[in-house]
């Protein structure tokens, strides 16, 4: 009986094992490794027809393998498949990441600390960008979250924090921001309203570094947040991004904070009509962030995956990033082709404010959802 | 070796067969599921060794343990936090309000399909079934848009000259709706084909005794169909309680259905801890609404002398 069984056991464990693995693990030779990204179409469509033929004509031989997740659904499971092989010093679910949860592996050490000697393109980014991830992921493109407003409705957009407040309020239902932890454009417009009413040390403090002490000044920004809520579109919060770039150009609302990349993609598409366009606020801006990459520690294609680290921060892949997705680049912009330069006018793309430290934006995103709606 | 003797001993190796028959999806079973769950409870009292280590590595706001000893920190700071006890209120109403509903609903499309044959009653039947081929997550962008304060509701009111109609979207009565008419189908079906075997001449038989037809109902057919009314019920009140899409899109952003709040805790405030003491919760509730599932069947298959 028992030698009936055992094998039984075996093939359904053997059966749930293959249904399980379509992640696919990082294989193949020494010349190739495996990219795990997440994101939208636009970031899919940036690897594939871009970057990586890009790079597989500069360095002949070198195979990259992507595994891509829509919209970083995969990416808590990864993360703790990454950390698990960490652990346990197996063959990791992938080489190169390029997720929001990268962030979360440099915390928890799961990603290597990147060093010029590895990556001689290195140099060219700001050591203030590498600070925040302890050198253990690389930046390589960025957006910021920008204002688009309709400009056959709005003749005098604000300038200010402070006055688009005002506006807000002398506007009911004409504006919107996506509830913060659904995306990083309402995660934006949180962060500048609780950062107006705290110190700015305690502000620049809260962008680098994790510490329960700076939250206790978050209580104004609050109140502030919640006595907009009677005045937001329909009285409710829209889930995701792209929900309200839907509702600018539908002309349900006026104005709303919004990604550059995905505003200026929307625009390109034609989904945007040049009667909606950006400006930028002050005191404070908005956030803007930038999207890093990590390379797991314990990878066994380290050599053939810096390769690719330097790669993105190299001129060409760098104006194809605002080419193609209208991404802003990491390198100065001072060494991109002339016609790019002026692509973002009106837009601050290398002087964004940094939004808060992972762990402390959670902690803002709970407390708005305790208190805001 | 006695006769008795004998017989034990086949009915133990009976036993012992049945037993190995069913052990490779047992083993699959303990190993996928019951592991994860037994790791993900001594996660709640603060555990963190193991097959732990990897998510309390990246978790913020962790109530752990160093000895033996568990800790119930995390317990309390989700139980005496009072959105949480919004949200499980929430929750448990609109579960109650949704199984109520469905029952209510089944049985009547059921009853009028099985004492009425017309094409009518026909039609009733298979509309009620149809959202079951629906994707609930277009269903509920669907129900979200006709009950919105632009949706088809709405409007329609305002043209019969009524400013200002409910508009049924980001509120818990829209959830309910979206809850209803996701479970709705199952109800209609389980419901229907247990009365369809309740035979004519039972009915007929309790009519010629003088009994009216609201008591031929009490009498004959709610005891005939109260196994499936059962299972409709609790599956039902399970699937409304740990569901995630229909209060995800159609309710509002605070308070909100304890599947929401889960998913913002494990994936927005990287709070893991905290979003499996909820989901200890749900189980909890859940399994009290299990057990009187299993103690239908079990009642069940000792009238069938199966038990």
């Amino acid at each position: 009986m028992f030698k009936r069984t055992i094998p039984l056991t075996a093939l359904a464990l053997a059966l749930l094992t293959a249904c399980g693995g379509n992640g696919g693990t990082a294989s193949g030779g020494d010349n190739s490794f495996t990219l795990y990204v997440s994101g939208d179409v636009n970031v899919r469509d940036l690897y594939q027809k871009t970057l990586i033929p890009g790079f597989e004509k500069a360095n002949a031989g070198v195979k990259v393998n992507l595994v891509f997740s829509e919209h970083g659904q995969n990416d808590t499971s990864m993360l703790n498949r990454l950390g698990a092989s960490v652990k346990t010093d197996s063959e990791p679910p992938f080489d190169i990441m390029d997720a929001g949860a990268v962030k979360n592996a440099a915390r928890g050490q799961f990603v290597d600390v990147l060093t010029a000697q590895k990556i001689p393109n290195l140099s060219k980014i700001d050591q203030k960008m590498l600070d925040p991830v302890d050198s253990r992921a690389m930046p390589y493109r960025g957006s910021s979250v920008v204002l688009a407003y309709d400009s056959t409705k709005v003749t005098a957009p604000p300038k200010t924090m402070a006055e688009l407040i005002d506006w807000i309020k002398a506007n009911p239902g004409k504006f919107t921001y996506n509830s913060p932890n659904t995306g990083g454009s309402g995660d934006a417009f949180m962060n500048t309203v609780l950062t107006m009413h705290m110190d700015p040390a305690s502000a620049e403090k809260a962008s680098q570094a994790y510490d329960k002490n700076v939250e206790t000044q978050w209580k104004a920004g609050l109140d502030v947040l919640k006595s907009l809520t009677p005045m937001v579109y329909q009285r409710v919060y829209p889930n995701g991004n792209q929900e309200v770039i839907n509702l600018l150009s539908k002309g349900e609302i006026a104005m709303a904070p919004v990604w550059s990349d995905q505003i200026l993609a929307a625009k390109d598409s034609g989904l945007i009509k040049d009667n909606i366009k950006l400006t930028q606020i002050a005191d404070p801006p908005f956030t803007g962030s930038l999207t890093y990459i990590g390379l797991a520690a314990n990878s066994t294609h380290k050599d053939a995956a810096y390769k690719w680290f330097n790669y993105v921060l190299e001129k060409e892949p760098q104006a194809e990033i605002v080419r193609k997705m209208a991404g802003y680049p990491v390198i100065s912009p001072s060494e991109l082709p002339a016609e790019l330069q002026d692509k973002f006018t009106g837009l601050d793309t290398t002087e964004f404010r940094q939004g808060f430290e992972t762990q402390t934006d959670s902690d803002a995103k709970e407390a708005w959802q305790k208190n805001v709606p | 070796m006695t006769a008795v003797a004998q017989r034990v001993r086949t009915r133990n190796r009976t036993r012992l067969r049945g037993f190995l028959l069913a052990l490779p999806p047992v083993l699959v079973i303990a190993f996928f599921i019951g592991l994860p769950v037994i790791a993900a409870i001594a996660y709640t009292f603060g555990y963190s060794g193991g097959i732990n280590s990897v998510v309390a590595a990246l978790a913020q706001k962790q109530h752990l343990v160093d000895g033996a000893a568990p800790t119930f920190d995390a317990y309390r700071e989700v139980l005496g936090d009072s959105s949480f006890r919004t949200d499980l209120l929430v929750t448990v109403i609109v579960t109650i309000v949704t199984v109520v509903l469905v029952m209510v609903l089944s049985w009547a499309i059921a009853l009028y399909a099985r004492f009425s044959r017309g094409v009518l009653a026909k039609l009733v039947t298979a509309l009620a079934v149809v959202p079951m081929f629906i994707p609930v997550v277009i269903a509920s962008y669907a129900i979200l848009t006709f009950y919105s304060t632009d949706g088809f509701t709405r409007t329609l009111f305002h043209l019969l000259g009524w400013e200002d109609s409910p508009a049924l979207a980001y509120k818990m009565t829209g959830v309910t709706v979206g809850q209803v008419w996701t479970h709705l189908p199952f109800g209609v079906l389980l419901i229907s084909s247990g009365l369809s075997s309740v035979p004519d001449t039972l009915i007929d038989a309790a009519r010629d005794a003088g009994a009216s037809m609201s008591r031929a109902v009490r009498a004959v057919m709610i005891p005939m169909a109260a196994l499936p009314t059962i299972i409709v019920a609790t599956f039902t009140g399970i699937g409304v309680l740990g569901s995630f899409t229909v209060p995800y899109l159609i309710g509002p952003n605070a308070p909100n259905m304890l599947g929401v709040s889960m998913a913002q805790y494990y994936q927005s405030f990287n709070q893991a801890q905290q979003a499996v003491v909820m989901a200890v919760v749900v189980f909890v509730l859940a399994a009290g609404i299990g057990y009187f599932y299993v103690r239908a069947n079990a009642k069940s298959a000792r009238g069938s002398g199966r038990l």
